[in-house]
């Protein structure tokens, strides 16, 4: 009997113990899986997400996707309010093509890293999740984005509207990360040590995918860049070229 | 037996602050009512207390400054209503959108209560001052400025403090009532700064005209402002050394934060009121 053909079963449910730890109730959705109703769950409810994924429907990863799709959009497109013209449109688009692909080429590594962690889970369930991560870091980048927008008013300095954009993606980061792994440790995850490390490498990319799409703030002759540069590289030169003499004294 | 109207059983209810009150509050349906009550107490203790801090510069100052500050107080909230909501729900507290909206007028209306019992004390203090330009007159802005910035961390301390125990009560949390001040706390600081920036003059400097907003309003931030300013006085030796003290400081203070949230976690709140069974 070939037993390789037969895979170990998926855990079905996750223990009390753990879902309490990680601060998750493992329940059925309320109501029908309706836009608002997932991004609900996302925000207050996350076990119920957890029990979608286990059923396998599609409606919660798709709600989950055009909630991402939304927030990103919105958000990108406040971002682009700081320099108007093409950047209204292109800073959207770059920037949510920009975290598919993140995505797409973090996968992969998301879930051996899990299973690594020693989580038993399919390849749909940790999709879910990581899509659930995305979703909230989205979400919560959309809450920012009148921030961004008050500020990017106010200022010229693409230095300091970089730094807070930046600000606001790791403090998004970091509430979808505190979702990933509660959620795997839910799931059945052992530890969540090897999750931290791929947490960090997607942090890097989204970086880097930041760079490589430049320009997100400011403008530029070409829609993308012609030269290739780090992020910490490219940081640094703008950090350099913002640091100009200038001395405003307000007026009380 | 009280005889209050709802309105001044609602105002009693907010400077008394207890958190099981306030979060039973809370839990009610919102009512018209129970906004126009807040919303009502921020303009009337802001606009009274912002007609005192302008009113040395001019009259006409004390008038803009007691529609700006309500304004200010509003605009906060505006900007940061939707990641203050997102925040309550992720940190624990408990609360819905509309309820973390009607918590944060809640606290600003304790805010505006105590300002607002100040209104008459700055403005007899004013009456009684030399005017611009008149001698003494420097000395005596050094002093009202100082007053002021006192008053304001003061009745700021006392909102805040009453927000964290509704928020604690409401949640049954100790560490979420924690977070989820903090995460608040620091939005709301954050923007209100830039906001203040925008909206000045508040105190109005006498040595600049009388003007509802300062000639191109949007021009620079407060970041850069303030960065600007530290960057002139320490010069240019001085500055890697003191962006470093900065940060290790702000580290410091974030590291004791996150100590006392990690002593508080799994503590339940423990009401001084307990709700009769």
């Amino acid at each position: 009997m070939n037993t390789e053909s037969t895979p170990p079963p998926v855990p079905a449910s996750s223990t009390p113990e753990a879902a309490k730890a990680a601060g998750m109730k493992i329940e059925p959705m309320q109501g029908p899986p309706t836009l608002p109703n997932v991004v609900e769950a996302l925000l207050k409810h996350p076990g119920r997400l957890l029990h979608a994924f286990q059923e396998g429907g599609k409606g919660v990863p798709v709600k989950l996707a055009l909630s991402a799709l939304i927030s990103l959009s919105v958000f990108g497109v406040l971002l682009g309010t700081f320099s108007g013209g093409t950047q209204l449109w292109a800073a959207p688009l770059k920037i949510t093509i920009g975290m598919l692909v993140a995505v797409l080429i973090c996968f992969p590594s998301l879930y051996i890293f899990s299973a690594l962690d020693g989580l038993n889970a399919r390849v749909h369930q940790i999709a879910s999740v990581l899509l659930g991560m995305v979703a909230l870091t989205a979400l919560l980048l959309l809450g920012f984005a009148p921030v961004i927008w008050v500020f990017s008013t106010s200022t010229d300095s693409l230095g300091f509207i970089g730094f807070l954009v930046l600000m606001f993606w790791i403090i998004g980061l970091f509430f979808g990360a505190r979702l990933l792994t509660g959620a795997a440790s839910v799931i059945g995850s052992e530890s969540s040590g090897y999750l931290k490390i791929w947490i960090a490498i997607f942090t890097i990319v989204t970086f880097q995918m930041s760079t490589s799409l430049r320009p997100l703030i400011g403008t530029s002759e070409t829609f993308l860049p012609t030269e290739k540069k780090f992020f910490l590289e490219h940081w640094m030169h703008h950090m350099d070229a913002d640091a100009t003499p200038a001395v405003r004294t307000p007026s009380r | 037996m009280s005889h209050d109207s709802p309105h001044l059983a609602r105002l009693r209810l907010l400077a008394r602050g207890e958190p099981e009150a306030l979060a039973g509050w809370l839990r009610q349906t919102l009512t018209r009512e129970t906004l126009l009550t807040l919303i009502v107490t921020i303009i009337a203790g802001c606009a009274l207390y912002g007609f005192g801090l302008g009113l040395w510069r001019a009259p006409l100052q004390g008038v803009f400054v007691a529609v700006k500050m309500p304004l200010l107080i509003f605009l906060t909230l505006l900007v940061n209503g939707l990641i203050n909501g997102m925040l309550g729900l992720l940190l624990g507290s408990g609360m819905s959108f509309r309820q973390t909206v009607v918590a944060c007028l809640m606290s600003f209306a304790i805010f505006s209560l105590i300002v607002g019992s100040f209104s008459p004390l700055i403005i007899l203090w004013v009456l009684d001052s030399p005017p611009p330009g008149q001698p003494g007159g420097a000395e005596w802005y050094r002093i009202f400025l100082l007053g002021n910035t006192a008053i304001i961390a003061f009745a700021g301390i006392v909102a805040n403090h009453k927000l964290l125990g509704l928020i604690q009560a409401f949640s049954g949390d100790a560490a979420a009532g924690w977070r989820t001040l903090v995460a608040w706390l620091a939005g709301n600081l954050f923007v209100g700064a830039q906001l203040s920036y925008i909206l000045r003059p508040f105190f109005g400097n006498p040595e600049l005209p009388v003007q509802f907003l300062r000639p191109n309003p949007l021009e620079g931030n407060f970041y850069e402002a303030v960065w600007g300013m530290l960057r002139a006085s320490i010069g240019p030796d001085s500055q890697v050394p003191v962006t470093i003290l900065t940060i290790m400081l702000i580290a410091t203070a974030m590291a004791a934060i996150s100590n006392h949230m990690a002593k508080q976690a799994g503590k339940a709140f423990k009401p001084i009121h307990p709700p009769p069974p």
